[in-house]
């Protein structure tokens, strides 16, 4: 046996660079509290490998990338600090209790960690508002991640003014009502935009402008709402703000092509934006699952 | 009413430059400031985007796994040890695993060159597009990575900038896996020391 490969103090470059498994890491880490000089070199190893990272080109995102995260992280609870370790020797064995439920929203920082059953209960009772919102986040991933990708892509084509894609140049906008609204949102200095897919076929975007506190839709290529039903527009709180939704007015008469159509009433700070199929004349709380959410910041 | 939502508009897409450190942010982040987080995003964001890029490749994806990146931040901002790192090498840190993660979850990682990494990586040095900044970084990464063995060098390269493990690399180089371990020690630590890094 010349290779001891089992012995961890050989792992610190295999660990400072990821070449280890999940299990090897852990077992790796596992040992640090024992061997502080171990843990020591393991540190030393990693901001070295930083220098590599350094060396590499930075790329800059997309502005949507921020847009999007911004709109994520005000409705995104964080872990809390982890407790301080009381020596063993300290507790008596009977008091020792089993990890908090933090561990794991901490354990895995996907998307999902956002609505966990605690944060989903708590949330504004049992009204329509809450079963509402279930509905609305019920694929949140699927919905918000395909939106973000596809801002990702649109945006990546020229944003950042209004001229490429102002009413007067986008043939078939909506209604002349609609564009009036549109215009001032184009025209102010806080414009933002951000592109979504509707299940179903086409896209939405969505235009701001946080100064006019105002937003409107443009729908690409959304096919007629069922007969019988119509499109109904939505403010989606973020969490920290009570996760109300509210109604942000109908849209009616959409038949492929592009249609627009200013929200009513008043966009707040960090809302999503969301269609969905709701029966003629509308609905107080969505009753069905969302065709398209687009958060805003 | 207005005059908030305007506010809070402002203190996260100014683009003037943070003149806290990645540090300080991450600190406030930690408290929630939103603000923080945003300034912390335009500091980091251009160099995570950057990492994972080279180690993935596919621009979409690497947006996706950056986002998710920046999402853990905000997450796990308390968590953020002060004592065993600085803040920027904790988020690229969390990027690099992120990224290598994807990359060997994907179907195409069995089919990857062994060379692309290294390849890659000297691509990007004759770069004439990049910032003098960068190029000063790269000048110094390539002549500390000079100093190393050929074997070591390669052996870094691979699993920093290929997101190769070392069961794959010893399959790969044809080595006994305690080799590839020994390589990636030493090879750190011979950077460590060309490069003057202290923890």
């Amino acid at each position: 046996m010349t290779e001891r490969h089992d012995d961890p103090a050989l792992l610190t470059g295999s660990h400072a660079l990821d070449a280890l498994s999940d299990d090897e890491r852990e077992q790796l880490e596992a040992t640090f509290s024992d061997f502080p000089e171990l843990r020591a070199e393991a540190d030393s190893l990693r901001e070295t490998a930083l220098q590599l990272a350094y060396a590499v080109d930075p790329i800059e995102p997309p502005a949507s990338m921020k847009a999007s995260l911004m709109a994520q992280i005000a409705s995104t609870p964080q872990a809390a600090a982890p407790a301080v370790q009381v020596p063993a020797a300290d507790v008596p064995a009977a008091s020792v209790v089993p990890p908090a439920p933090v561990a794991d929203v901490a354990g895995d920082a996907g998307q999902e960690a956002r609505f966990t059953p605690a944060t989903r209960r708590n949330r504004a009772g049992g009204s329509a508002t809450a079963a509402a919102r279930r509905r609305w986040f019920q694929r949140p991933a699927a919905v918000l991640t395909s939106a973000a990708a596809v801002a990702v892509v649109f945006l990546g084509v020229g944003l950042g003014v209004g001229t490429a894609f102002t009413p007067s140049n986008q043939p078939g906008t909506g209604t002349t009502q609609a564009s009036s609204g549109l215009d001032r949102i184009y025209a102010a200095s806080d414009f933002k935009r951000s592109t979504a897919k509707v299940s179903g076929g086409g896209t939405a975007t969505v235009v701001w402008s946080n100064s006019l506190g105002k937003s409107a839709v443009i729908l690409d290529g959304v096919a007629a709402a069922p007969k019988g039903k119509t499109y109904e527009l939505w403010y989606i709180g973020s969490e920290g703000t009570g996760g109300k939704i509210s109604s942000a007015g109908l849209m009616d008469g959409v038949a492929d092509g592009v249609h627009s159509a200013v929200l009513t009433g008043t966009r707040s700070h960090g809302v999503t934006i969301g269609m969905t199929v709701e029966p003629e004349g509308g609905s107080e709380q969505p009753t069905t699952t969302p065709i398209m959410a687009v958060p805003t910041a | 009413m207005l005059a908030l939502v305007t506010r809070d508009t402002e203190s996260w897409s100014s683009t003037e430059p943070a003149p806290a450190s990645p540090d300080d942010l991450l600190a406030r982040v930690a408290t929630g400031d939103q603000a923080a987080f945003s300034d912390l995003y335009d500091a980091l964001s251009g160099r995570v985007l950057g990492l994972v890029t080279r180690l993935l490749r596919d621009r979409a994806q690497s947006e996706e796994v950056a986002q998710e990146v920046f999402l853990e931040v905000w997450q796990q901002a308390a968590r953020f040890d002060r004592q065993r790192g600085t803040a920027s090498s904790w988020i690229l840190t969390m990027a690099h695993r992120r990224a290598v993660d994807r990359v060997r979850a994907s179907q195409s990682s069995h089919d990857r060159d062994t060379k692309i990494g290294i390849r890659d990586f000297e691509a990007g040095v004759d770069d004439v597009s990049e910032s003098v900044e960068i190029r000063i970084e790269h000048e110094r990464v390539s002549r500390a990575l000079a100093k190393l063995t050929e074997f070591q060098r390669q052996a870094v390269q691979l699993a920093y900038y290929g997101g190769y493990s070392h069961s794959e690399m010893a399959a790969h180089l044809g080595v006994p896996i305690g080799t590839v371990k020994t390589r990636l020690r030493d090879g750190m630590i011979r950077l460590r020391d060309e490069m003057g890094v202290t923890s």
